[in-house]
């Protein structure tokens, strides 16, 4: 298990890397993007045991924040922030309530297939842009009207669910490969792959 | 639910707090380390997004090529004949300041750099350029484009920066309405995503008269950036009972832009 363990780390930051190649080959601005990291912690919290999931959990928002999390500096025009942003390490506790819902659908991935695992995917990438967008829009204290914030969300989920079976089918022969006993909780990849891929 | 798994989210949710409760300066050295890291990575995608749109403009049938070539001519001989009519009016201006004995202006030290990446998410108005410490980039220095201001230097590393837009509800600039006594204060404000972006214009006098499309420009007041650089046009102004505000349409436009230059402002 611990071998598996760190192959999924391997594969997480192999993530991480492809992640920022992608935000440097993404053209449009107004449109859903890539968004790979959160892909990543998805589908390998999908696969490993409660401990891991939260380990992957810190570690993601750790790496999510350092990404894009805005840090007020004193300003000669300001000396108060003119206004509020979301602390550094908000989205730890975002990836560690997204990874305890991917343990509860656990068992729904493993008997369910590709299929039903990208829809669930996607709602989990649904869920948790949601979740930060609603509280970056409460930290600042305002919510802007229409839709197009929602069909950022959208995309984004939708664009990168699309991502989903590949990965988890790579995690899976990973899993195969290696030869190894995953506890029950791990157990979904075994029952995905006999039903789609391997049988 | 097992003890050990309870022990384990504790320890978690001390963890997650003990990062939260993190002060700026340290954030800004794990954001450091970790950018520093991927820098590569956002380079190596740029280069190959580059390739792409080299690749497209290559294919271009050749009547096109002939077609914009004879446009770029014609531009190119009206920019010579300004160029030739800029120096003439340079010259008449040191002329002019020499007669008048006006303190020479000291030139804007500009480091040019590209964008490599423009805001990933529908919240955050930043891009990263392909500059940072190595060229003389510091946090605070102005950044702007051939179209006007752009934002403020936010986070810088080795090679590579990352800029807070004027967009930004967080960004502001000491700003004076052109041709008037008006000064105020712009900010971001709230869009929708993918929407034109626009800036709000505070503190202006209540009793305010420009037309909309006056220019709005830097003052220069507070020290970050540097006066009369175009920030944008007035769309409208909002009288209240004690102060008025603008709406600013910002010169820039965060789409077309695709080369930013920086301003090194450190005192010498």
């Amino acid at each position: 298990m611990i071998r598996y363990f760190f192959i999924c780390l391997a594969v997480f930051i192999f993530g991480c890397l492809a992640q920022q190649f992608i935000y440097g080959i993404q053209l449009d601005y107004g449109v859903g993007k890539i968004l790979l990291l959160p892909l990543f912690f998805f589908c390998i919290a999908s696969v490993q045991n409660y401990v891991s999931t939260l380990f992957f959990a810190f570690i993601m928002g750790l790496l999510w924040d350092a990404d894009h999390c805005l840090t007020f500096q004193d300003s000669p025009i300001s000396d108060v922030p003119p206004v509020d942003n979301l602390r550094f390490g908000y989205s730890i506790f975002l990836f560690g309530i997204m990874g305890f819902v991917m343990k509860l659908l656990q068992a729904v991935i493993a008997f369910r297939g590709l299929l039903i695992s990208t829809v669930l995917v996607f709602l989990c990438l649904l869920t948790y842009l949601l979740l930060e967008g609603m509280l970056f829009y409460f930290v600042r204290g305002a919510v802007p009207s229409g839709s197009s914030i929602l069909r950022f969300i959208l995309e984004s989920s939708g664009y990168t669910s699309l991502m989903a079976p590949l990965l988890l089918v790579a995690l899976g022969v990973l899993w195969k490969l290696l030869k190894i006993d995953l506890d029950n909780n791990a157990s979904s990849l075994i029952t995905l792959l006999k039903k789609d891929t391997l049988e | 639910m097992k003890p050990l798994h309870i022990v384990i989210s504790v320890i978690f949710l001390v963890l997650a707090v003990l990062v939260i409760t993190r002060s700026e300066r340290t954030v800004r050295s794990i954001q450091g380390v970790y950018l520093n890291a991927v820098s590569p990575f956002i380079k190596s995608g740029t280069g190959f997004k580059d390739k792409i749109i080299a690749f497209n403009r290559e294919v271009e049938t050749s009547k096109a090529l002939e077609k914009r070539l004879a446009a770029e001519s014609a531009e190119f001989g009206r920019l010579q004949a300004t160029q030739a009519r800029y120096i003439q009016i340079e010259a008449e201006n040191a002329r002019l300041r020499a007669a008048l004995d006006f303190k020479e202006r000291i030139p804007f030290n500009l480091v040019s750099a590209k964008v490599l990446e423009r805001t990933h998410s529908a919240w955050w108005k930043t891009i990263t350029i392909d500059k940072g410490e190595g060229s003389q980039i510091a946090t605070e220095f102005p950044v702007i484009s051939e179209k006007g201001l752009v934002g403020k230097v936010d986070r810088v590393w080795n090679d590579i920066a990352t800029v807070l837009l004027i967009t930004d509800e967080s960004c502001l600039v000491s700003a004076r309405v052109e041709g008037s006594p008006e000064f105020g204060i712009t900010s971001g404000l709230l869009r929708e995503y993918g929407e034109e972006a626009l800036l709000k214009l505070d503190y202006l006098s209540k009793d305010i008269s420009v037309e909309p499309g006056t220019r709005v420009v830097t003052s220069g007041k507070g020290g970050v950036f540097p006066d009369n650089i175009e920030i944008g046009t007035i769309v409208s102004i909002e009288k209240g009972p004690l102060y008025s505000h603008a709406i600013v349409k910002p010169s820039f436009s965060v789409v077309d832009t695709d080369l930013v230059f920086s301003i090194n402002t450190a005192k010498k």
